[in-house]
């Protein structure tokens, strides 16, 4: 019944929260800082945004229109 | 009708009142809400603005960015995957990050799963351009994926953070000697073991009509509601909704903490996460639970069932459960010596 999702049909979104948001963190020659990783996602929401969203959807409360 | 007319004049400033309340109580929202549109667009126009600086202060002639890498970026790095016990069966002929062979370094007992990628493109500077172009991180980041599901499909493996690079592979050598303790301890610890991930949505509007439909106070608003009209309907109604909104939001957060507590038991570790960005994540609806779950890999079809049947549970509320799995444990693998 549950919308499974397995392995191969990976949202990009699921990917970079793991890969970058968890996973060991060890020092290397290079690593990725708590801001680079900020960066990544204001980036993607850049990219995301700029196909002009429809705002607003949860700002204000739908119900008694009908009542 | 008479109730409202015997009580008119203090009907209205309380209507006012009213009015002033609900819009004081909404103001802040919006205002931070344009905020935080605000800071958005600023910080994206500054993002972009520093990125132009820093490519300029690389290149003062205008060529074109991805040629421009700083000059101390030649030779390769090592880049990192993933940290397994020395006798760990590994991925055969796979193919790595930036079209690299997969390589392993040994020390300690320990394993490293490691590629040579191009200074070039990898080297800090480089990396946190290359970060922001979308098509790049994808690419990178399947990549890197897939080469950890081969391996954990072998083996139990302590996922490194992406973008976890070395510039030689005595680096590598020295990081797991140094690290020996806590990677022994977590690969003990997830041998086994799986990470599943679990996200609850609802639809909004039937998870309010839920609450309606179970408060004994949005009844009495409404027999009221049936006797009055005009201004004093209006200030029910406004009333009316927002107490069914608050009973949403605690509805909603019942159900979350319900889906949690049920996983949890079940798993072996759990942790939650903030609802993902609508924007990114595309998902319908209010997303109320965000958490990845650890379990024994012999139950995962335990795991299935449990959250068929929590689904079928909240069907009402038009609550869809994703499962998504099974993912190696990035996310129960503290820091080291954590």
């Amino acid at each position: 019944m549950s919308t499974t999702i397995v392995e191969r049909d990976v949202a990009l979104i699921d990917l970079v929260d793991r890969l970058l948001g968890g996973g060991v963190i060890i020092a290397g020659d290079i690593t990725l800082a708590v801001a680079d990783v900020d960066l990544v996602y204001v980036g993607l929401r850049a990219l995301v945004t700029s196909v002009a969203t429809a705002e607003e959807r949860n700002l204000l409360p739908r119900m008694g229109d009908a009542t | 009708m008479s109730a409202w007319s015997a009580s008119s004049a203090s009907s209205v400033s309380a209507m006012d009142d009213e009015l002033t309340r609900w819009a004081a109580e909404r103001a802040p929202k919006l205002i931070a809400r344009a905020e935080e549109q605000a800071v958005a667009v600023l910080r994206d126009a500054l993002l972009d603005a520093a990125r132009r600086a820093r490519l300029e202060e690389v290149s003062p002639v205008a060529v074109p960015p991805r040629t421009a890498s700083a000059p101390a970026a030649t030779g390769e790095l090592v880049w990192t995957y993933c940290v397994a016990g020395a006798d760990a069966a590994m991925p055969e002929d796979s193919m790595g990050v930036a079209g690299s062979d997969i390589g392993r370094i040994e020390a300690a007992g320990l394993v490293a799963l490691v590629s040579r990628v191009p200074a070039a493109e990898f080297a800090a500077e480089p990396l946190r351009e290359n970060l922001n172009d979308l098509a790049w991180l994808e690419r990178v980041a399947r990549a890197h994926e897939a080469v950890l599901e081969e391996t954990f499909a072998l083996t139990t493996i302590v996922p490194l953070r992406m973008c976890t690079l070395y510039e030689s592979d005595e680096g590598v050598t020295a990081m797991l000697q140094r690290e020996r303790a806590a990677l022994l301890d977590a690969l003990e610890r997830l041998d086994g073991r799986e990470e599943w991930g679990v996200k609850v949505i609802v639809d909004r509007g039937r998870v309010a009509q839920a609450a309606h439909a179970a408060s004994p106070e949005a009844a009495t608003y409404e027999e009221e509601l049936g006797e009055r009209t005009g201004g004093g309907a209006y200030i029910l109604r406004r009333r009316l909704e927002r107490h069914v909104h608050e009973r949403a939001d605690s509805l909603a957060a019942e159900v979350a903490a319900g889906v949690h507590a049920r996983l949890q038991d079940w798993a072996i570790d759990a942790i939650t996460h903030g609802a993902q960005n609508r924007d990114l994540s595309g998902h319908e609806g209010d997303m109320l639970l965000n958490g990845a779950y650890l379990v024994e890999a012999d139950r995962a079809d335990g795991l299935r069932a449990l959250v068929d049947e929590l689904e079928a549970h909240h069907r009402d509320l038009g609550a869809r459960i994703e499962l998504t799995g099974p993912w190696p444990p990035f996310n129960f693998v503290a820091g080291p010596g954590a």
